[in-house]
Parts: structure tokens; C-alpha cells; sequence
């Protein structure tokens, strides 16, 4: 619960001008930061040593981010991409709220781009509770601190990785890895598990029931979920889990779909999204984790909106805002779109500031699809509560 | 919570005031089964100030707010009739004020919200010591919704403002860091200091 100031107590009241308070315990210190967005935190490490500490605590940084994740104020959302060309070494970020705003002038927030030297084509794994994890060999970014971890190699050596999923294991507090790794097409391809920490250990997995279609696999609940083709079937999906704590793998409940469901997560929930019929997508979402009711029809956006289609590429949703605008990537038009169910099905095409990536020759309005974009959120979890060496990488 | 007409219930349980004791039935006085009935909306409690003075309390009010109170009272250590609640850690005047919250709170709860929040403004026109008393009270008796607001304040106080401002606002005198790393700070944060 979040208070605002009233106008009343902003004007007139002698607090604003004249406070102090006796020396707080930490306790209550930690309950004021909380409260504050990640950015805010990060200078308020310069106060004093013990703030310092508090805020440097991985234990901190984490309850701050699940108690900050529901207000998107705190959490900053932004969108992150790489560009997959060659010789390409960038990422870069822009907030995602101020899509919403500026639809109708060009937008005053640049693109933040972060250059990693001497790498070549970086993709982004994954983000979780604000850390990414890129690939060129492996490394863990946090946007937010600019911290950046030493870079992993994978053990087997000339493969290529063609599945992924990042997450967070909290039963026993670590991050995790899952590749699938190939050395070449048609050769069977290997599962392996990475975990993050003062020894990156890796370790296979004996056996395990399926190979993922998709590429990456989508991070809710301390699980990492695939959308999976029941095999022998014509029309006949399932999601697959593969649960970080006990690296053991399971199914989840689909509702039927009459098209392939792409998986999303958005708002912290696992969202599918499915070409119905040809004539309109549906968005389902379910609320809670694993439970068979809380599958929910969130959103139905129909074909004659989005203009351009053409079947059978699906659409990409990136983003569910809080009012229920949809941010989404319509299939061959390249382009982001803002999509308002509630305001007659309008489309908006954000713009935003596409002269100051200098990541490639392809400016960001006309060709977004080739971008792979992640969701993150600010947060202060870092590599270096993962216990291995890290250092700030740049300034933000 | 609507208000019962207690009139006529008391009429009506007065007719079927029937339980079983001991093999045999009896008839319930009807006052006890209406006090059953209703929790006892009026029923007060005492808290004690550090300075000895004694408040008379609606029990509902404070059980409503206090997770501390609402405990005592569940696992019944609280004797209504001999017992008052000592709080040595809260002083009489912070006492009354956390007791205003509480009680305009439950009272006022169907309120809009734009008019609680104007109470809520006024309430917190107090003077830092004021501020400090009040958040040690609510933290050690738990009322949430007090100690949010609190917090909340506290907060909004803190954003926006440079570091030495912070520093002064926390009663910070010594902040710990080496002159170098001081310096350091300076360079990665020029415009907080």
C-alpha cells in the first residue's frame, strides 16, 4: 500500500522544514527503503556505511523487489533487446511506461545502449527478479547498478545453443540455467543446468521426457514452461515445466486452443496467446500458477485491427500495462504496437527515440521483430550476491 | 457493520432463550446471548501510559487496529473485569494520539477516501518528536495502517532531497566513510550531494 502526500501536509506542515528523527533501527531503516524505487536506493547507499550495508544485502535487495513488483512506479519496467547481427555487441533498454504517454510526439527517453567489448552477436537469455543473463559466452547484467558479472564458458565446446530459460530457484536461493545444446542440426541435443554462484556448477540432466519447440522458456513461479505439441495429435497443446528446484520436469493444464498458443509471461503470470479461428487472437492468462480455473480470457484483439496480417505468424505480446493496453508485436509489420481493448480497439505506434540506438544499421521503429525483447524490472539483486566476481560495468 | 436494533432482538431471544445444562434445559439470560451475539461493540478496555494514566478504549476499535491488542485479547490474557493493558512504552500523549487514529478509523471507514486522507494529513501536523513517538507506538503495538502512513511520510520526505539534507533529517553524524571513499561517492553521485 502506497501513501501520497496530501497538498494539505506538503504546505503547511513544519515536518517538511524542520524534522529529524532519532536514530531509527535498522528494521525500521529497512521498512522507510523499501518503500523507495531501486534508482532512488542506489544513491542513498552514500549516506552512510550502514545504509550502505543494508542496501548492498542480497537478502534486502530481493525482499525489495518482490514487495516493490506489483507498482509498476517502483519497478521501472523496461524493455531490453539485442540485435542478433553479427559483430553486434550492444543491448539496449528504454522504460516501457512512457510508451503509454507519448504516443503522439516523439518520445524524450532515449534508448539506454550498453556496449560489451569484444563480444560478438550477444543475445539475452533471460531476465529475472531484474538480473539478465546474456549469451555470447555467459555472463549476468543488471541493468539497474550497471554490475556485471564475470563472463562463463560453456563446458562442451563447439555447440551451438538452441534452447534456453533463466530463472530463480528460491527454495535454495540461486539462479539457474537451462540449455539445450547441439552440435549440430539433427543431432540430438543435450540438456544442461547451470548454477549461478561462488562455483558455477553445471550439470546434466539423465533424462528428461521432451525437447522444446520454442526457443526460450518462460520464467514464472520457480519453474520454466515451454509450450509443447502433444505428440500424435493434430491440434493438441500442453505446457511443459521444468521446476529450478528440484530439476525435475511436469505439465501443466492448457486450456483446448484452435491455433498454436505462443507463451508469454506478463504481469507475472503465464499468458498464451493464439490465432483463433483466423479471425481474431485470443489472450488467455493464468492467474495463478498451476491451477486449472484461474485460466482466463484476458483480451481478444481481432485480425481487421492489426493491419498487415498475414497468417500464420503469431503475435508477440511484450507487455500488459495496468490499465489493460496491450503492448505487442503484430506479426510482419515490425513495428510496436499499443493496443487499447478498451478505447475501440485503437492502435498506436509508439515512437520512440530510434536515432540514438546506434546499435545497427536498422533504427528500432522499422524493424523490431529481429530484436528479441525481454521484460525486466529495476531491482538491486545483483551478480555479486550470487557470490561470484563481479564488477560495475558502466555508469547509469 | 450495521448497527442492530438491540431492542428487538433482546424481544426476540428473550422468547427462545433455551440451553441445555447439565441434562437439564435452562433459560438463558437474554442480556449474555446478546452480548455473545454482537462481540460486545461497546465494550472497553484500558491501556495504561508510561506516566500511569489510565484510557478507556472501545475494545472494538483498538482489536480492529492493533495486531498486539487483537492477540491479547484472543488468547485471553486480558481479564476484563481487573486487568488494564500496560504500554510502558508509549507516553501519554502519544497514547491519545494513536488512539484518535484508531478510533476515527473504524468509525469513519465508509468515508470517501479523499476525505480520510485530509484527516490523515491533519493527524500527522505534528513536530518531529511528535513523528518518532508515534512510529515507536505503532511499530510496538503493529498497526499497520498507521505505520504505513508513517512511513509513507517519512518517505516523501527523503525523495528528492540532496544528501546532506537526508543526513540531517536521520540524525546522522557520522556517516563512516573514509575521505576516499567519500570522494568516490561524490564522483558517481555529483548531483545528491
Amino acid at each position: 500500500m502506497t501513501t501520497t502526500l496530501h497538498p494539505a501536509i506538503a504546505e503547511s506542515n513544519p515536518l517538511e522544514t524542520t524534522t529529524t528523527i532519532n536514530t531509527l533501527s535498522e528494521d525500521l531503516i529497512a521498512e522507510i527503503l523499501f518503500r523507495l524505487p531501486a534508482r532512488n536506493l542506489l544513491e542513498l547507499n552514500t549516506v552512510c556505511k550502514s545504509w550502505k550495508t543494508l542496501i548492498s544485502n542480497s537478502r534486502f535487495a530481493l525482499n525489495h523487489f518482490r514487495r516493490s513488483i506489483a507498482d509498476p512506479t517502483m519497478t521501472n519496467p523496461r524493455l531490453v533487446y539485442s540485435t542478433r547481427h553479427f559483430v553486434d555487441c550492444n543491448i539496449g533498454f528504454f522504460p516501457v511506461q512512457p510508451l503509454l504517454e507519448n504516443t503522439s510526439s516523439p518520445s524524450s527517453n532515449p534508448t539506454t545502449v550498453v556496449s560489451f567489448e569484444m563480444k560478438d552477436c550477444l543475445e539475452i537469455l533471460g531476465s529475472c527478479n531484474g538480473l539478465l543473463c546474456l549469451l555470447e559466452i555467459i555472463c549476468n547484467f543488471v541493468p539497474c547498478t550497471g554490475v556485471e558479472s564475470d563472463w562463463i564458458e560453456i563446458e562442451q565446446r563447439g555447440v551451438e545453443v538452441v534452447n534456453h530459460g533463466f530463472g530463480y530457484d528460491h527454495v535454495h536461493d540461486r539462479y539457474k540455467l537451462l540449455l539445450f545444446v547441439q552440435k549440430r542440426r539433427q543431432e540430438p541435443k543435450t540438456p544442461m543446468v547451470l548454477t549461478f554462484g561462488a562455483n558455477n556448477s553445471w550439470s546434466t540432466m539423465p533424462d528428461f521426457p521432451f525437447y522444446p519447440q520454442r526457443c526460450k522458456g518462460e520464467f514464472v513461479s520457480g519453474t520454466l514452461n515451454w509450450i509443447h505439441k502433444v505428440p500424435v495429435t493434430l491440434n493438441s497443446w500442453m505446457i511443459v515445466f521444468f521446476d529450478l528446484a528440484r530439476e525435475s520436469f511436469g505439465e501443466v493444464f492448457l486450456p483446448f486452443m484452435n491455433g498454436e498458443p505462443v507463451l508469454q509471461v506478463a504481469r507475472e503470470c503465464l499468458c498464451v496467446c493464439v490465432d483463433h479461428q483466423k479471425s481474431h487472437f485470443d489472450v488467455w492468462i493464468m492467474k495463478e500458477y498451476g491451477v486449472e480455473e484461474s485460466w482466463t480470457k484476458l483480451i481478444v484483439i481481432s485480425h481487421v485491427e492489426l493491419k498487415h496480417y498475414e497468417p500464420p505468424y503469431p503475435l508477440y505480446l511484450v507487455y500488459i500495462y495496468e490499465n489493460g493496453v496491450v503492448l505487442a508485436i503484430p506479426p510482419t509489420s515490425y513495428k510496436l504496437v499499443l493496443y487499447d481493448p478498451n478505447d475501440h480497439n485503437r492502435l498506436h505506434y509508439p515512437l520512440f527515440d530510434s536515432s540514438s540506438d546506434g546499435m545497427t544499421k536498422f533504427p528500432m521503429s522499422e524493424r523490431a521483430a529481429p530484436r528479441g525483447f525481454h521484460v525486466f524490472h529495476e531491482s538491486l539483486v545483483s551478480p555479486s550476491h550470487l557470490g561470484f566476481p563481479s564488477e560495475v560495468a558502466y555508469w547509469n | 457493520m450495521t448497527q442492530l436494533d438491540r431492542l428487538s432482538v433482546y424481544h426476540w431471544l428473550n422468547a427462545w432463550c433455551i440451553k441445555p445444562v447439565g441434562g437439564a434445559l435452562v433459560r438463558q439470560e437474554p442480556e449474555y446471548i446478546l452480548l455473545a451475539l454482537m462481540g460486545s461493540p461497546l465494550k472497553k478496555i484500558m491501556l495504561c501510559s508510561s506516566e500511569k494514566e489510565i484510557f478507556s478504549v472501545e475494545e472494538q476499535v483498538m482489536v480492529q487496529h492493533s495486531v498486539i491488542i487483537n492477540n491479547m485479547i484472543e488468547d485471553g490474557s486480558y481479564n476484563h473485569e481487573e486487568s488494564k493493558i500496560p504500554l510502558d512504552c508509549v507516553d501519554s500523549k502519544t497514547l491519545k494520539k494513536v488512539i484518535d487514529y484508531c478510533t476515527h478509523h473504524t468509525h469513519h471507514h465508509n468515508d470517501n477516501q479523499e476525505d480520510l486522507e485530509a484527516w490523515d494529513a491533519q493527524f500527522l501536523n505534528v513536530d518531529s518528536n511528535g513523528l518518532y513517538d508515534l512510529l515507536m507506538a505503532a511499530n510496538y503495538l503493529e498497526i499497520r495502517n498507521l505505520l504505513d502512513l508513517i512511513y509513507g511520510t517519512i518517505k516523501n520526505m527523503i525523495k528528492g532531497k540532496k544528501i546532506d539534507e537526508i543526513r540531517r533529517i536521520f540524525n546522522i553524524k557520522d556517516h563512516g566513510f573514509t575521505p576516499e571513499e567519500e570522494e568516490q561517492n561524490r564522483k558517481e553521485y555529483p548531483h545528491f550531494y
